[in-house]
């Protein structure tokens, strides 16, 4: 027996200092085949969630904007449209070869100009305070080993005024849904895992955290004790997805 | 009520199809790009509200009303239909019933910007239908809707002409514009008598 902090990955326990290295060996793993995973993970749909999620956080031109686990870049492509040359995209990821593959993705198809590249923890975002107009945080706080140290460090970069959106995976709330769900993750995502990217065990992983992450309204509680103001959600397909709103006040 | 994800999902043909005849004509793009960022919605009266953000690469469509909009044109969808058919846009969307709010100056310059819209069509089908046969098919649209102009108008002076001359069902409008003109003129005379004669009521109590 030993005193020694320990978290969850996936149905796993291990130690806190243990998860973010766990965790990095999975997107180095999939950072390659990501988008196309998510695709036929989703059928499509996580790009009607990521269209949603840019709709409901108000962006404008000017806005500088952080799209913390930004991965392959999809949301940081259409925040850079939108903020214009006046405006400012940070893509901030923990894992390199996420970061890497996002980067030249961007620069590739010309998205120049108004994009950063930091590769950060979001547990101790490297900005100063009050920096961003919005932040958002798609897929990706179920990974971090702290969440409620992640979304302080959220809202202090935040400005007053300024919106935190959470796109993660959460509670279906259809019974029959939710029973569809689990059989669709724990048998088919890891088989397509090991089909395209020949790694099952990063799926496994994935259909694990999902349940393993706050529901709905838990996470809407961390984020206010997290110092946000006015949370809300809104369940996206039955609630296999919710998006998490709230402000700084 | 549709969910936004069935919403974002209708949106999602109807945006690539506008993006991509917007990008046969650069100049109305480069017109849009004055607006980047900005949203115009289209509010259709119990039905579905339309968000337009204008980007200089295009726009995008959505249903998710996230984002206040800069302007509001808010209708019914007939209005909007006679809004897309017009000649003079601009003119249409100041006189019809479509009502705006916000930056009206915005909805103006869009409207404008979609009035001298000069796409390609020709370029749009090339790729799928190649050169020869896209110019085909082009020169025979062009005639097709040139012929339904000059048919239809062409039937609707001979309606007129039947409807007004022939039976005389309907006053003509020069007849009707000089009746409405002597009615202005007798109701501004009588007007006129009526303060005359109450003025003269006046003068004769306070005598």
């Amino acid at each position: 027996m030993t005193d020694e902090k320990t978290t969850h990955f996936g149905y796993e326990t291990v130690a806190v200092e243990d998860k973010a290295s766990k965790v990095a060996d999975v997107f180095h793993s999939v950072a390659a085949k990501y988008d196309i995973m998510n695709d036929l993970m989703s059928f499509g749909v996580h790009r009607l969630w990521k269209r949603i999620t840019i709709d409901m956080s108000g962006v404008r031109p000017g806005n500088s904007v952080l799209d913390l686990a930004g991965g392959t870049g999809d949301l940081t492509r259409k925040f850079s449209r939108i903020v214009g040359p006046q405006g400012k995209v940070v893509l901030a990821d923990i894992n390199s070869s996420m970061l890497n593959v996002g980067r030249d993705r961007l620069t590739d198809q010309g998205y120049v100009g108004n994009i950063e590249y930091v590769q950060a923890n979001a547990e101790c975002l490297p900005f100063e305070d009050n920096s961003f107009d919005v932040i958002t945080i798609a897929f990706g706080l179920r990974n971090v080993t702290d969440k409620d140290a992640a979304l302080r460090s959220m809202a202090r970069v935040l400005k007053p005024g300024g919106r935190l959106l959470v796109l993660e995976f959460s509670k279906p709330t259809n019974p029959l849904m939710s029973k569809a769900y689990d059989l669709y993750s724990f048998s088919a995502l890891p088989f397509m895992g090991k089909l395209v990217t020949n790694d099952s065990e990063s799926y496994k992983y994935l259909a694990e955290s999902i349940r393993m992450h706050p529901d709905q309204e838990t996470l809407k509680g961390m984020m206010e004790d997290a110092g946000l103001v006015r949370c809300s959600y809104n369940n996206m397909t039955n609630g296999v997805v919710a998006l998490h709103r709230g402000i700084k006040p | 009520m549709l969910s936004p994800v069935i919403s974002q999902a209708l949106c999602l043909p109807a945006e690539a199809l506008v993006n991509r005849i917007l990008r046969q004509d650069p100049a109305a793009l480069a017109r849009f790009s004055r607006a980047e960022g900005r949203i115009l919605a289209l509010d259709i009266h119990n039905k579905a509200c339309i968000n337009v953000r204008l980007l200089s690469d295009g726009v995008t469509l959505s249903m998710t009303a996230g984002t206040p909009a800069d302007v509001t044109l808010r209708g019914e969808l007939r209005d909007f239909i006679a809004l897309a058919r017009a000649t003079d846009k601009a003119n249409e969307l100041i006189n019809s019933a479509i009502d705006m709010e916000g930056d009206t100056e915005l909805a103006l310059s869009v409207t404008r910007a979609v009035q001298s819209l000069d796409i390609d069509w020709e370029a749009l089908i090339q790729p799928a239908t190649g050169g020869l046969l896209a110019h085909q098919i082009g020169k025979g649209i062009r005639g097709l809707v040139r012929w339904s102009r000059d048919t239809g108008g062409t039937w609707s002076r001979a309606g007129k002409e039947y409807l007004e001359d022939e039976i005389q069902l309907v006053t003509p409008a020069p007849l009707l514009d000089d009746f409405s003109h002597e009615v202005d003129r007798i109701r501004l005379a009588t007007d006129r008598l009526d303060a005359r004669i109450a003025r003269l009521e006046n003068k004769n109590t306070e005598e």
